[in-house]
């Protein structure tokens, strides 16, 4: 009953924690009072995203590569999960450039993806707890 | 770095992050993340040896 109540009142407040954790990785955390919670989920998202840098891997954007088709977009779509980030290194213009030459790039681009996909789940994760599914 | 420790970096982000998301203690989450570490590199081990036999 009271879970309900606290869902029906701050769906607003759940919207902001989620996309706070999208934006930076386990922010989101710090509002429900989770500190922990969010460090180590801050420490996996940015470790995963610099490991993928770090062995070679380039960031997707949400465009048209020439003879990926479609799945240019869902790569796209997973490193946009790592926020603001994923915009940094655009602006950088780092990881941004095919490292095909590297033997582990595609290691890279797997990591990068995994970290955004990671950091999705974290963004819900905080709305959960936030508007009162869990604990 | 070598294969294998990418593996193991790989299976190490993920437990912790399922373990930390999935489980509402931290005992519980330790032994998910754990469970699920080893998972990883044991089915991965495994599928490896498999492929090696192999003829692809």
């Amino acid at each position: 009953m009271a879970t309900e109540s606290r869902a029906q009142s701050a769906p607003g407040i759940a919207f902001a924690a989620g996309l706070l954790t999208w934006a930076v990785p386990g922010a989101g955390y710090f509002m429900t009072g989770r500190v922990f919670r969010g460090l180590i989920i801050a420490a996996v998202v940015v470790g995963t995203f610099a490991l993928g840098l770090g062995l070679g891997g380039h960031l997707f954007g949400l465009r048209h590569v020439r003879d990926m088709g479609l799945l240019a977009y869902v790569y796209g779509f997973c490193d946009l999960g790592a926020g603001v980030g994923y915009f940094l290194c655009l602006w950088a213009n780092v990881g941004v450039v095919d490292q095909a030459q590297r033997a582990t790039s595609e290691y890279g681009n797997y990591f990068l993806m995994i970290a955004g996909l990671l950091n999705f789940l974290a963004a819900l994760d905080t709305y959960d707890i936030t508007v009162g599914r869990k604990l | 770095m070598s294969h294998l420790l990418v593996m193991l970096a790989f299976a190490a982000f993920v437990a912790t992050a399922f373990g930390v998301i999935g489980r509402e203690t931290a005992r519980e989450g330790v032994r998910y993340g754990l469970k699920i570490f080893c998972e990883f590199v044991v089915i991965g081990l495994v599928l490896a040896w498999l492929l090696y036999w192999l003829p692809l």
